[in-house]
């Protein structure tokens, strides 16, 4: 998948939630906040399968066991299946938070907040690196 | 998860520095929110919205050093078309902060409001995804 593509995609999932959610969020639309977040389902399980392809192509490449022709190693795959999957559980208990089931915020945002330091501490790998970009 | 850093640097065409930033000020605020909205912090949204405006300002810094040095190593029309484009990306992202703020202290603002700046943004990213390569 080439990368236009793939902004192309991320883009119109994110346009199509915010869409969606300010509708829901100004009342124009009483619907359960499930339903709202379906962009961001099709979205996550577009991620999960590409990722999980990516994996068994891998597996099945003779080209170089360790990364493949990104540079991106098993190991750095298999930890993107698990943000994404954190980024699920956020959406989740999200959803179940605005539909006034009584969970503390604090274990709302966990996942993402994991999320995020992951990220932060990746960048900051990458800021410091030689050969920068992954 | 899906685009690599190196292709959300080549959409976005923000630094991985200034991606940095971001999610920096996005983790402390996230905090900062829960802690409000569970009552154990009292204080305004507008201290909450600091780091975000933080981050901003320091974006915005960053843009201008970078226009700086890219006019007197390049050229003028260089350096104005990145630094031009820089600080819309920045402003619409500073106004859609500032909306959120003043809808949460007022309360007289309808979402659509608050997020009109992010559709205008929304239409630039779509413009440099198919600008990419």
């Amino acid at each position: 998948m080439a990368a236009v593509h793939k902004a192309l995609f991320t883009w119109f999932i994110i346009l199509v939630f915010f869409i969606i959610f300010v509708l829901r969020a100004d009342g124009k639309v009483e619907c359960n906040w499930f339903l709202i977040f379906i962009p961001m389902w099709l979205f996550d399980g577009a991620v999960i399968t590409y990722i999980i392809v990516n994996i068994i192509m891998h597996f099945r490449s003779a080209y170089n066991p360790n990364v493949d022709r990104n540079d991106m190693t098993k190991r750095r795959k298999y930890a993107l299946v698990i943000c994404t999957l954190l980024k699920l559980v956020f959406q989740f208990l999200l959803c179940l938070r605005l539909e006034n089931f009584n969970i503390s915020l604090y274990f709302v945002l966990i996942p993402l907040w994991t999320l995020f330091i992951a990220g932060l501490v990746d960048n900051f790998c990458v800021l410091i690196a030689r050969h920068p970009y992954r | 998860m899906l685009l690599r850093l190196k292709e959300i640097i080549q959409w976005t065409r923000m630094t991985a520095f200034e991606l940095f930033l971001h999610l920096l000020s996005i983790l402390i605020f996230s905090v900062l929110v829960a802690a409000k909205i569970e009552g154990h912090l009292g204080a305004s949204w507008s201290t909450i919205f600091s780091p975000l405006f933080i981050c901003d300002g320091l974006n915005a810094y960053l843009c201008l050093i970078v226009f700086v040095r890219q006019y007197r190593e390049y050229d003028l029309k260089q350096a104005s078309l990145r630094v031009a484009s820089s600080l819309a990306v920045i402003g619409l992202i500073f106004t859609f902060k500032l909306l959120l703020c003043q809808k949460l202290v007022t309360g007289n603002l309808s979402c659509s409001e608050v997020f009109a700046p992010l559709f205008v943004l929304s239409k630039i990213l779509m413009i440099r995804a198919c600008r990419m390569h």
